[in-house]
């Protein structure tokens, strides 16, 4: 094929007619500056050529003019086998086609499909055409910047493979090789995936062949679980036999019975030594009762012994005291005898004393005051006498009530000092006559002495020995009772002055003499210092010893006074005295009296501590006799003795039930029959469980052995075997197949070697001048695939662009040189293809297409001129 | 008195390495015997079936095998049955039998213990049930102490090896050859061998009604057994009661045209449909030739009868040149097939596997070539 001409309208740059004409058989060389159209060119060749008429695709409308709505319109003249032929194609609007050749004109499809098989290329897709429908022409037409190692398109393969085919003769099967790789392919398809993976019906299998040996372990362990329930059901059914012999072990009720009796025993054991206890604690309390018995008979006869001392004492005080009585009172009576006397004495003389006086009465007034002073005379002394009187009262306190007092306070040490002496010993000491000087405490004695040990006792024999006694301390009570009852009274002998009781005796006794003549003396007084109604002299002495201080002392005798001659007549001091008499007696009755009650109150007193002590020893007595009353002292010592024999007896029988009762210990049985109780519960209890568990059991081994567990675990172990032997069986199939494969490529390969032979044996020369040490070899699609330099090899891929660009070029020649070689000229076109060359490359590369020139139309579309410039080629302009 | 003798039924038996639908047929043909067997005791007139040993597979099949078997016994409910724990269906407390005497149909008996059963007036069973897989002690030994009637007739049902066929000191369940004689039996029902077998006059084995493998002498009879007068052995007929022909066959073959005469020779008589195969091949043949075989076996008999396992693994093919230019005289194929060859020519593993491609690319070739001529 030879390029003749070329017109373009309304195409991209070119909206006015363009015409590229007058090219070469040589080389030809469309040089023109960059934005000039060049491509373009190339461009609507390809579109004249391989693109469909009608299409209206993206790219179609890609080749009108920016913003025009023309129609592309393009024609082509070529020569193909010595004959001329004119395409012609318009675009978009109005589309059309027309092929004119020598055999005349065809239009529309018909032109397309003549154009196709007239070059040898395919229909274009929808998207318009590719390298895999341009053929042979796309491999040789390369636009600028699409140089590359690319693999050729298909129908750009079968061209070169049917020319290669006839250029090595012998390759017959090539068809029937890939129908048996496609079919292997698709049979391994079904087994592995591209990369050797199982897949499909492979992977089925094996799929089926896990899921069975799931199943399988699955059914195994489902019969497991049925022989496990199987045998635990045996089990526990032996275990249920076993429980149903414990629970009916006749040894153990044997047992049983045994701890019963024994318990019992132990029962009774217990209530006897509770008795035996009960009755020791009795015979204890019993015994105790009796002694404390003894104990108070003791106190009793000891206490009665201390109230018949005290009532010695009181007796005697009474003896005394009756004396005293009757003494005051015969002193009474005759003090009473005397101022009856007296007075009647006076009343006489009182009567014949007025009737004198009247008789008197002018003379009277110096008698009076004679009289007068006669009385002071009198009473002066007496007066003196009674101050002294008075004073020695005044001085005395121990009156009869304190006395009385006294004796009350000595009583009470009395009763103290007996009370302790009941408690105390008593010292007895007969003294020998012709024992001298013996003392007791200092004190001299003799005879027999009888003492009660209250404080210590010393007796002494001087020159022979002292003897001190102490009193024991049992006695502290009633000797600190005698103490204080001491303390009082030594108290009051303090604060009335005086060192002993018989001294505050005699003391009561003075008062009572003193106040007797205070009141003597008084009345006496007051009988001289009457009340002189002549002299205006008011009664007493001090009115009398100062009315007659003022007066004078009349001289003379005192005239008699004439009574008037009656025999009854007294002289005044007669009279005086006689009324003087009279007081004087008065007042000694009222001593007496006075006296007598005094005695009286003491003897009342007395009485009084007698019935207290009578009383106390009544009591004493009778609580005596009730306590002898039931029993005599005799009878209590023995029964005392009797007790403590009988106590020794139950703490003899105490024992003994102790020891019986450790021997048998009630608890420990009790716990022992409750544990063999407790035993034989649980061993029922275990018993129901075991049947619950049992019927459990029997039921799961019914629904798990209704499953039909063994079957189901050999069937499942069967058809694992089966899905096995399956999956391996297709394992094989596939490695048959992935063998079968690899041995059919690897001849295929090896064929495709022998194929690219001459392909290989073109490029070589022009490899060899452009890179002389170098060889490159290609793969078997044709693709420059290791260049070898020095014998070390490289991917053509990672050449230097320029350098993989000159072998694409290289390789496109060699394949024109084929073509051309097989009849099948056709016109090679480069379109800026040696843009990455330096200098000595690119005049290599241009010196190798000029060669090429010489065999077959080159078109080289490029913008570098002057690069060009040298060569011998035929220019064409873009007009 | 006329009865049946038959064992080792083995209902249940999964079949497992077979394809699916082969199992369900096998399977049910098993179960189906149970049917044949209560037919001929009808037409035989002996109403008296003793199954000794093995009834069933195992000893849990499952609900459904359990109760097909029990239906059909009771569907035959002229027929008495009497069923003894084998081996395979060890007579366990708590398993298959212990239900099976609570829920099996009253014309069933299940001989679980070893004690005298009257048959009819003056025929006393003596069964020998096994309580476990294997048991050491001989089953029968109480045959011989066994308390019946003066003058009744005593039949034994055991199932287990006679000692003397055993070549196995091991052997488990195993039963005195002389067991009929020294027990005073009138007939010894034996079962676990699955062929048909007789030991001495009085002692049989019945073999499974149902064939179930490979290999079996006579097998697929149940026995009628009529005793004959006291002391005398027993008439015996052995009747046909199983589908299935199991057929194994061990061919060697040195040209394809001896696959004609062996199929022709193969399980004469036997319905295709009831025949179970296992061809074993030998022998060497040229690569054309096994391939003609293997077609002939794949495509026509194993689709014939019901199932065919073939086995082809000691039947080489040596391929001859002619083979090499079947499948081309030249080319890739050619070449393919030459590497082919020399590889299974090398010996190993790998030989097996060239030598399966090399098959697989004769048949491939062939079948494009089928398809270019088509």
């Amino acid at each position: 094929m030879r390029i003749r001409e070329l017109t373009i309208e309304n195409f991209r740059k070119f909206r006015q007619l363009t015409v590229l004409s007058g090219f070469d058989d040589g080389l030809n060389l469309v040089c023109e500056p960059n934005e000039m159209g060049k491509s373009t060119v190339l461009d609507a060749m390809r579109a004249v050529l391989f693109e469909r008429y009608s299409a209206k695709s993206d790219r179609i409308r890609s080749f009108r003019p920016y913003g025009d709505e023309v129609a592309p319109t393009i024609s082509l003249t070529f020569e193909i086998n010595g004959e001329r032929w004119t395409v012609k194609k318009r675009f978009l609007q109005n589309p059309s086609v027309l092929l004119e050749g020598p055999a005349g004109r065809v239009e529309s499809d018909a032109a397309e499909e003549k154009l196709q098989s007239l070059l040898g290329f395919a229909r274009a897709g929808n998207r318009g055409s590719d390298d895999e429908s341009r053929g042979t022409l796309g491999l040789l037409w390369v636009e600028q910047g699409a140089w590359s190692l690319a693999v050729p398109g298909n129908t750009a393969r079968k061209t070169l493979e049917d020319v290669l085919a006839g250029e090595i003769g012998a390759v017959t099967g090539g068809r029937r090789t890939t129908a048996v790789l496609q079919s292997t392919d698709k049979q391994l398809s079904e087994l592995l995936t591209a990369t050797g993976k199982p897949t499909r019906r492979l992977l089925e299998a094996n799929n089926l062949y896990e899921a069975a040996s799931t199943a399988s372990s699955q059914a195994r362990e489902e019969l497991q679980q049925f022989e496990n329930t199987v045998s635990r059901l045996e089990s526990k059914r032996q275990e249920l036999r076993r429980l149903g012999q414990d629970i009916n072990d006749p040894g153990t009720s044997r047992q049983l019975d045994e701890l019963e009796k024994d318990l019992l025993r132990a029962q009774a054991a217990a209530q006897e030594l509770a008795t035996a206890e009960l009755r020791a604690t009795q015979a204890t309390a019993k015994r105790g009762a009796l002694e404390s018995r003894q104990g108070l008979r003791g106190r009793l006869n000891s206490s009665i012994g201390a109230v018949q001392t005290r009532l010695a004492a009181v007796r005697e005080r009474v003896n005394s005291q009756d004396e005293m009585l009757s003494e005051a009172r015969a002193a009474e009576q005759k003090a009473a005898v005397v101022l009856d006397g007296l007075r009647d004495k006076l009343r006489r003389a009182e009567t014949y004393r007025d009737a004198a006086l009247a008789a008197q009465a002018v003379d009277a007034r110096e008698a009076l005051l004679r009289a007068a002073f006669a009385r002071l005379d009198q009473a002066s002394p007496l007066a003196s006498e009674l101050e002294r009187h008075a004073d020695a009262v005044k001085s005395n306190t121990v009156t009869v009530p304190a006395l009385r007092k006294l004796e009350d306070l000595e009583t009470a040490v009395e009763q103290g000092r007996a009370t302790a002496e009941a408690g105390a010993a008593t010292l007895r000491i007969d003294i020998a006559n012709s024992v001298k000087d013996a003392r007791l405490n200092g004190a001299a004695i003799s005879g027999s002495v009888e003492k009660s040990v209250t404080d210590t006792l010393t007796f002494e024999l001087p020159g022979f020995a002292s003897i001190s006694i102490k009193p024991p301390a049992t006695g502290e009570s009633a000797q600190s009772g005698l103490r204080a009852a001491e303390q009082d009274r030594n108290n009051a002998l303090a604060r009335f002055g005086v060192p002993t009781i018989a001294e505050a005796r005699a003391r009561a006794r003075e008062r009572a003499a003193a106040e007797q003549a205070v009141a003597t003396l008084t009345s006496q007084l007051s009988a001289i210092c009457v009340a002189d109604i002549g002299l205006a002299i008011s009664p007493g002495f001090a009115p009398l010893q100062d009315a007659l201080s003022r007066k004078t002392r009349p001289d003379g005798a005192d005239r008699a006074i004439n009574t008037d001659g009656s025999a009854d007549g007294l002289s005044e001091d007669e009279f005086q005295d006689l009324r003087g008499q009279e007081r004087a007696a008065e007042a000694g009755r009222q001593a007496a009296l006075a006296a007598l009650q005094a005695a009286e109150v003491a003897k009342v007193q007395l009485a009084s501590d007698l019935a207290r002590e009578l009383n106390e020893e009544t009591r004493l007595r009778e609580d005596l006799a009730a306590e002898t009353g039931d029993l005599d002292d005799e009878t209590l010592s023995s029964n005392v003795a009797e007790a403590k024999q009988s106590e020794s007896r139950l703490v003899v029988d105490l024992n003994a039930a102790q020891r019986a009762a450790e021997g048998l210990n009630e608890s420990e049985l009790k716990r022992k029959k409750d544990g063999l109780e407790r035993r034989q519960r649980k061993l029922q209890d275990d018993r129901v469980e075991i049947l619950q568990e049992i019927a459990r059991l029997e039921v799961e081994a019914k629904t798990k052995g209704g499953a039909g567990p063994a079957m189901r675990a050999q069937a499942a172990d069967e058809e694992l075997e089966f899905e096995q032997a399956n999956f391996e069986r297709l394992r094989d199939d596939a490695a048959t197949l992935q063998l079968l494969k690899k041995v059919l490529v690897e001849a295929q390969e090896d064929a495709a070697r022998r194929y690219l032979a001459p392909i290989t044996a073109r490029i070589q020369p022009y490899v060899k001048r452009l890179l002389p040490t170098a060889d490159l070899s290609l793969g078997e699609d044709y693709r420059p695939r290791l260049l070898t330099r020095s014998g070390r090899e490289e991917s053509a891929e990672d050449l230097s662009k320029g350098t993989q660009e000159q072998l694409a070029v290289l390789t496109r020649l060699a394949f024109a040189d084929l073509l051309l070689e097989k009849g099948k000229p056709a016109s090679l076109v480069l379109d800026d293809a040696l843009v990455f060359a330096d200098d000595d490359r690119f005049e290599t590369m241009t010196g190798i297409l000029a060669e090429a020139a010489t065999r077959m139309q080159v078109i080289i579309l490029s913008c570098r001129t002057s690069a060009y410039r040298g060569t011998d080629a035929k220019k064409i302009s873009i007009a | 008195m006329r009865f049946i003798h038959t064992s080792d039924w083995q209902l249940g038996k999964p079949f497992g390495r077979m394809p699916p639908e082969v199992r369900a047929a096998l399977q049910e043909a098993r179960l189906d015997a149970i049917d044949t067997i209560a037919a001929l005791a009808r037409r035989e007139d002996a109403p008296v079936v003793l199954v000794a040993g093995d009834v069933f597979d195992n000893s849990e099949p499952g609900d459904r095998i359990f109760r097909q078997a029990m239906g059909r016994m009771k569907g035959a409910g002229d027929v008495r049955w009497y069923l003894l724990p084998g081996n395979h269906d060890p007579a366990r407390a708590d398993g298959l039998w212990g239900r099976l005497t609570g829920e099996s149909p009253e014309n069933v008996t299940a001989c679980l213990t070893p004690d005298p059963l009257e048959l009819t007036e003056g025929v006393w069973l003596l069964p020998a049930p096994l309580q476990h897989k294997r048991a050491l002690g001989d089953a029968t030994a109480w045959f011989a102490s066994a308390q019946t009637p003066t003058g009744s007739r005593r039949i034994g049902l055991a199932h287990g090896s006679i000692t003397s066929f055993s070549a196995s000191a091991e052997a488990s369940n195993l039963i005195a050859p002389d067991r009929a004689s020294t027990a005073g039996l009138s007939y010894l029902a034996l079962g676990d061998w699955h062929g048909r077998r007789e030991v001495d006059a009085f002692t049989h084995y019945s073999g499974t009604p149902e064939p179930d493998d490979f290999g079996r002498q006579e097998t697929g009879v149940a026995l009628v057994v009529s005793l004959g007068a006291l002391g005398d052995p027993p008439q015996i007929t052995s009747h046909k009661a199983g589908r299935y022909h199991w057929e194994l066959g061990d061919w060697n073959l040195s040209t394809a045209e001896d696959l004609n005469t062996r199929l022709k020779e193969l399980a004469p008589g036997v319905v295709r449909n009831n025949l179970v195969a296992r061809l074993k091949l030998s022998g060497l043949l040229t690569l054309a030739e096994r391939v003609q075989v293997r077609e002939r076996l794949e495509t026509e008999l194993a689709n014939e009868i019901r199932w065919l396992d073939l086995q082809m693994g000691d039947l080489y093919a040596r391929p001859t040149d002619n083979d090499l230019a079947d499948i081309d005289a030249n080319g890739v194929l050619r070449d393919a097939a030459d590497r082919l060859r020399s590889l299974a020519s090398e010996g190993g593993p790998t030989a097996r596997q060239a030598s399966a491609a090399l098959e697989r690319l004769y048949i491939e070739q062939q079948k494009s070539q089928r398809v270019a001529e088509e």
